[in-house]
Parts: structure tokens; sequence; C-alpha cells
């Protein structure tokens, strides 16, 4: 069965994701034959699935590095293996918050952990992808499952609404996406970003067309991690999604596009360079500042959160723009930092829900350091880190990324990130008086799950160890300099 | 002088483009529905120009049959007299519609000074989708070349299936109530 | 221009190009010699000047028996014909929600099946490889098959 475009080495590339495959449609069929106490089984299930995956890619490190499979779809280079094992830790915090935050929901049921490893595998193959059509179909994988998880809770109707807008706006933006992804073919004859890149080369650098296919690829991408201006679904998908789907696509889907974005910047449309640099400064910019300015004003947490997330992919296009070695590193690093803490203080925020509490308001923190002490503390690490104020790993992230602009004598830039920086303190800050020094309003104490008292230790250590001892780590990072071969 | 062949793809764009206008205008959704069957068919005629037959085809299969009894069936399940009372355009059409006319004469220009980029290589085998089989060469290519995009294709179509029954299930949950 | 949606490798097969040959329809004499790009788009004439036709003639019986015809309307003549009983309600009645949910299943399987058409066209040439290529593919839509049976959603009367 094996011929010129199907090789035994071809599955053993995809390796993790066949086996991400067989779980993804084993939880959604066994979860059908189980009773309502089993159910929690489920949520095992997907863990040892990621847990298997995660050996298989471990492998694939040793074994098969830089092998490109499928006619030159995928490319296993140390790029892709780092991105997925950030998927794979993000999906698994994940799993393990979720189980409990389900049945609160009523609605445990392995549809939702099949969906999540579905995305997942969307997800390995974005950061694999080098074909524009495989890139398009695994984007269009993971945006699809992570419409329907938005809109998961089927009585909620906020959840349902913002099923709805993201869907509407996302299903746009894949369109104008794929309307730049045909005019690169059309201009180049070819899919593969690789074959883009050259034939870009070969033609004058202010070619008409080529720019509107820039333009066009840019605002369908930058809709994806929510760059301003196409930032609206953002906080309103944030709010209405359940929150452990949130504190899922705040972090991994995310990781993915800027991979994504990454691979077809950096490979695809190097030779634009000069005409999309400018580009992306302004909607850094922008995504600075309207993140961090709209944040100081909200008075729900996952609002507050969903706006700092803008702002956060704000400085990570700081790494793209200046494009270097020190910038890739950077974007690299601050996704395992950011996977870390983010998913740490939404684990949080899941944990307030009670059956008699949403606990999404910010007052409903009044008081914690006198109810729960340690979650008090901890998030207040976690808000330490998503400043970036050392010892905590955010510190790490943001200076590879503030430098990384300074060495490309990008100085406006890195002023202005500064300055945001300076300002998303303000913020932070103010969840941590009402925390620290309001009265508290009653005494129920938070009841933590085995799995989120989990997700915790891991997030804690990690955010700590990162920020105190980060060589090991940026070493690590490292891995996803293979991009520039 | 145009050719045939010019004459029939403005008639088709024409065609489609007003079909398209009268699909967003019409109070009724029904006659909206019926308009957009209209503007497919144009489309599928204007593949069937690029050479496209499979694709022309499967427009007609896939859309004309599929979605727009899809679309008929989610008319027929909302109330349609407190649906024609609602406003079908919200207080920002004015801007829309400047935005998107400006936003369409810069694309077109910039397409229309830049269409030379467009011709293909020299090096690219053209003719032969003019000579063989358009579904044949589809075949080739899909299951080939591009596989594994098929094979993730497959998983695609399970999301879209989970999705449909998790929606369905909540209205049907919703209406037993 | 032609831009080609899909452009393959160079194709095997000689086929004699049709350059020159002209198409004489059920009118007896020869069809005018139109300009087209390629021949494969004249094979697609008859079909163009069928949906001409069928559109004109339905456009002449409409018109026609409106020209013709008597006009004498009367209310009873107006009304919605309900096999000779009196109309109750709107005519807009809403549909339960399982028409919608088989409708989207219906779209589904249909994609699914339009990949078997061109896979079935070059079977020949791709045999093993393609078949166990083409079972994979339905292995996991065959998954999803079994999920919508176990949930009960083609079961009508559930619910």
């Amino acid at each position: 069965m094996f011929n010129q475009y199907f090789q035994p080495n071809d599955i053993l590339i995809i390796y993790p994701e066949l086996l991400l495959a067989l779980f993804a449609m084993g939880v959604m069929i066994i979860d059908l034959f189980l009773d309502r106490a089993w159910k929690v089984l489920n949520a095992f299930t997907a863990l040892v699935g990621i847990a298997y995956a995660a050996y298989a890619l471990y492998r694939l490190k040793s074994n098969a590095l830089n092998l490109s499979g499928y006619n030159h779809a995928i490319l296993n280079d140390s790029f892709a293996i780092y991105f997925q094992f950030v998927f794979l830790i993000a999906t698994a915090l994940v799993i393990l918050i979720s189980a409990r935050y389900l049945s609160i929901e009523g609605e445990n049921r392995g549809d939702y952990y099949a969906l999540i490893l579905l995305s997942l595998i969307g997800m390995n193959f974005m950061v694999m992808g080098i074909d524009l059509i495989t890139l398009y179909i695994a984007l269009e994988l993971m945006a699809v499952s992570e419409y329907i998880l938005v809109g998961y809770l089927r009585t909620n109707r906020q959840s349902n609404e913002a099923a709805m807008k993201f869907f509407l706006l996302g299903a746009f933006s894949s369109g104008i996406l794929l309307y730049g992804i045909s005019l690169l073919y059309g201009i180049s004859g070819s899919t593969d970003l690789r074959v883009i890149a050259q034939r870009l080369a070969e033609r004058p650098s202010h070619d008409p067309i080529a720019l509107v296919a820039v333009v066009t690829l840019t605002a369908g991408l930058l809709f994806k991690i929510g760059g301003v201006p196409f930032h609206q679904w953002l906080p309103d998908a944030y709010e209405g999604a359940p929150s452990t789907i949130t504190t899922f696509i705040s972090v991994a889907p995310k990781a993915a596009s800027f991979a994504l974005i990454l691979r077809i910047f950096i490979v695809g449309l190097k030779p634009l360079e000069t005409s999309w640099v400018p580009v992306l400064s302004v909607v850094c910019v922008l995504t600075m500042t309207l993140g961090n300015i709209t944040a100081i004003s909200q008075s729900n947490i996952k609002r507050l959160l969903a706006y700092s997330s803008i702002a956060h992919a704000g400085y990570l296009l700081l790494g793209l723009i200046a494009g270097n070695e020190y910038g890739i590193t950077g974007i690299a690093i601050y996704f395992l930092v950011y996977a870390f803490m983010n998913i740490g203080i939404w684990t949080l925020v899941v944990a307030m829900r009670r059956k008699d509490l949403i606990g999404d308001q910010i007052q409903d923190m009044a008081g914690m350091i006198y109810k729960n002490p340690g979650a008090a503390v901890l998030m207040l690490v976690f808000l330490l880190s998503l400043a970036g104020i050392p010892p905590t790993a955010g510190f790490i992230g943001k200076y590879y990324l503030f430098a990384s602009v300074i060495q490309t004598h990008h100085y406006v830039l890195a002023v202005i990130a500064v300055l945001n920086a300076a300002i998303s303190l303000y913020y932070y800050f103010r969840v941590v008086v009402v925390m620290f020094m309001s009265e508290k309003t009653d005494e129920e104490k938070m009841t933590l799950s085995p799995g989120v008292l989990t997700s915790l230790a891991v997030t804690l250590v990690f955010t700590l160890l990162i920020g105190i001892y980060p060589e090991p780590f940026i070493r690590f990072a490292q891995n996803s300099l293979s991009l520039f071969q | 002088m145009m050719t045939f062949d010019q004459i029939l793809f403005y008639a088709l764009a024409v065609i489609a483009v007003l079909s398209a206008i009268m699909v967003i205008t019409r109070r009724n959704p029904v006659h909206s529905a019926l308009f957009l069957i209209t503007t497919l068919f144009c489309v599928a005629g204007i593949y069937l120009q690029l050479h496209a037959e499979f694709l022309a085809a499967v427009q007609v299969i896939v859309y004309v049959g599929g979605i727009m009894v899809l679309f008929l069936f989610v008319i027929m399940l909302v109330n349609l007299e407190t649906l024609s009372q609602e406003r079908r355009f919200n207080r920002q059409w004015h801007i829309a519609i400047l935005v998107s006319v400006v936003l369409l004469v810069e694309f077109g220009t910039i397409i229309w000074r830049g269409k030379a980029a467009l011709q293909l290589p020299a090096n690219q085998p053209l003719m032969d989708t003019l000579t063989t089989n358009n579904s044949e060469q589809l075949g080739v290519v899909l299951y080939q070349q591009y596989m594994l995009p098929f094979e993730i294709a497959s998983f695609l179509l399970l999301v879209a299936i989970i999705g449909a029954v998790i929606l369905a299930k909540r209205r049907l949950s919703s209406d037993g109530k | 221009m032609i831009i080609p949606i899909f452009t393959g490798p160079p194709a095997n097969k000689n086929l004699t190009p049709l350059e020159g040959q002209t198409y004489s329809l059920c009118f007896g004499h020869a069809w005018p010699h139109f300009a087209f790009d390629s021949d494969m788009l004249r094979s697609y004439l008859p079909i163009l000047v069928q949906l001409i036709l069928v559109s004109l003639v339905g456009f002449a019986i409409i018109a026609l028996s409106y020209l013709v015809g008597k006009h004498k309307p009367t209310p009873e003549k107006l009304m919605p014909y309900e096999c000779g009983v009196r109309p109750t309600g709107g005519a807009h009645e809403r549909f339960p929600v399982k028409f919608y949910l088989v409708a989207m299943l219906f779209i589904l399987f249909d994609v699914e099946v339009v990949f078997l058409y061109p896979w079935a066209v070059i079977y020949r040439e791709l045999l093993f490889f393609g078949f166990f290529e083409m079972l994979t593919f339905i292995l996991v839509v065959l998954a999803g098959y079994v999920y919508i049976w176990k949930k009960g959603a083609l079961d009508w009367n559930k619910n």
C-alpha cells in the first residue's frame, strides 16, 4: 500500500496525532455506554491519551527530527515539537480542572473531551504544516471545535450568544484568510510555503497583488489571536464560554495561531518583510494600548482577563516584528510561561464557581485572604507573573520580547510596551486590593477538587521555577529557532 | 468585441450579485432563500467557466440541494411573523456600506493594477486541465499529493457531526420543558 | 485568462482535442461557432440552451394564461386550497427542530459522499493505497455515525 506519495515514515511523524485521534473517538464512544456516576472516567481517558501522545512526541524528538511527510505537507522540526509540548501541557491542565466544573454545570459528557482532543489534533497540524491547504484545514479543525465548545452549556443563554458571535466572526475571518491564501497561490502557483517564499523573492518587492495577499492574510490571522481591530469577539467569547473552555482557548489555540503566524510570516512571507512589519507595528501598539486601557474599567474578572489577554497578544507581536532569534525565543518561552500563569489564574476563577455563585465578579473575591488565604496568595503570584514582575516567570517572557525589539532598534515600540506594562500593573493590583483589603462578604470557603489542586500545584511550581531558574526552559524554547532553517 | 465566454461570464456575475443583494434586502426570508439559490447557481456557472466541472457539480448538489433545504428548515423553525417585524439592518449600515465600497474600490484598483502577476508561470501544466477529466485530476491531486488534508477533513466532519447533535439536542431538551 | 482551480501532474492520456468541431443540435443545422476558451465549455452549450428554453417556456405558460384566460376572482377562489375545507390558522406553521437535525446530518454525510466520487474515478490508479485511505476516512465518519445513533438523534419519537 505504500507508494511515492505515502511512505512508512509518514505514519511515524503523525503518530502522536493518531493516538490523540484514537483517544478522541474512544472517549466519545465510551461515554455513550457509561453511567452518570462514571462520567469522571472520560477525563481520565482523555488524560491517558495526552500522556501517550506526549510520550510518542518525546520519542519523535529523537527519531524523526526534521523529517517532512505527506509530500511536504508537514515538517516535523523542533519548532513544531516544542509548540506541541506546550499544547499538550495546556490541554492536560485544562482537562484536570474540567471534570468538576462540568458536573456543577450538569453537562458532564464525553463529547466535551473528544472536542478538546480533536482541536488539539488541529493545533498540532497547524504547527507542523508547511503547506497552506494543510494549515487551513487544521486551523478550521481547531476553530470549529472551539465554536462548539464555547457554546457547550446548553441552557446558558450567554454561552450560546458567545458561541454565535464567535462563530459568525470566525467564519468571516476564515473567508478573508482563504482569500489571501488563494491570492498567494495565484501568484506563486504553489501551496508550499517554501516555494512561495522563493517565488515572492523573484518578484518586485512592491507587487500590488502580493500586498493584497499580505493584508488579507494578516487580517484573517490577527482575528485568531484577537489583535486590534479584530478583537471584538474576544471579551464576549471569553466571558460567555464555560470558564474551563476560556482557560483552554486563551492559551492553546492562541499559541497555535501564533505559531501559524510565525510559520507563514517568517517562512513564507519573509521576502515581503518591508510591507508587513509596519502594518504589524501599528497593530501591535493598538493591541497593547487598547487591551490595557479597556481592562482598567472592567468589573468582571473574566472580562478583565480577556482584555489582559488582548494586551498580551500585543506584547507577543513584538517578537514577530523583531523577527530575530531573540524575538522567536521570546514568543516561544512566553507561551510556555503563559500556559502556566494564565491557566493558574483561570483555574482559580473556575474554582470560584459554586452551585449558587457564578463567581466571575471582582467583588466576589472581596476578603479572599481571610476566607481562602492559600488561594489569595496563589492569585497574587499569578497576577504578579502576568504583570511581569520578577522573580515570577512572566518577567522572563517580557524580558525576551522587549529586548528583541531593542536589538532591532524599534525603540519607540519598546517604550510603548514598557508604558503598557506599567498600566497593566494598575488593574492587576486592583484585584489584589479587593482580595487583601476588602471585608469579606460571606463565610463560604472554596472547595477544591483533586484535579483543581493538581493543576494549581503544577502551575504555581512552574510559574516560580521558570522565574527563578530559567536556563533549562530557555534552552527548551530555543528549539523553536529551527523555524529559521 | 466580447467573446461569447465574456458575455456569459458577465451575465452570470451580474445575476449573482443582483440576487445576492436581493437576499439581504427581502423582508420575507423564504424569498431570500430563493434568491440565494439563484446566486449559488450562477456561481456554479462561473466555476464551470473556470474549468472546475466537479466543483460546479458539487456546488449544485451540496449547496443548492442540501444547504438550501437546511436554510428552509431553519426558516420554518423560527417564528416568521415576529421575524418579519424586526429590523433587518442595524444602525451602522450606512457606515458599513461606505467602508465596503471604499474597500471594494481599493482592492479593485490594486488587483487591476497588479493583474499581470496572476498569469501562471510558463512551467505550470495548464493544458491538461483543458483536455482531461476534471474529476480525475482532482482525484489525482486530492488523494495523492494532498492526502493528509483529506484525512484531516474527516475529523472536521466528525467535529461537525458532534456539533450538530449538541446544538440540536439543546433545542430538543428545551422544547420538551 | 484562465485560473485553474486545481492543476495536477501532466496527463498520461492523449485525448484527441475537439478543436474545430461544431455541434449540431436538434435543429438539424450546424450550431454557430462561439468563441469559447476551450472545447470543454462548448460541450456544456446544450445545457445552457436547455436552461434558456426551460425558463422561456415557464415564463410563456404563466404569461399566456394571464393574457388569454378570463379573470373572475371571488373570495372563495382566492382562498388557499385545503381539500375543500376552510383553512384555519396561518400557513407558516413552525417546524419541530428534528427536521433541522436531519437536514444537518444529511449535509454532513452528503459532503462525505462527495469525496467518494473523484476517488472512485481514479480508483484503478490508487488500488490498495486508495482503499485504505478511504477506509480511514470512512471509519472516522463512522465513529460519528455511532455517536449519532447512540445519542438517539435518529430516533424520531424520542424527546
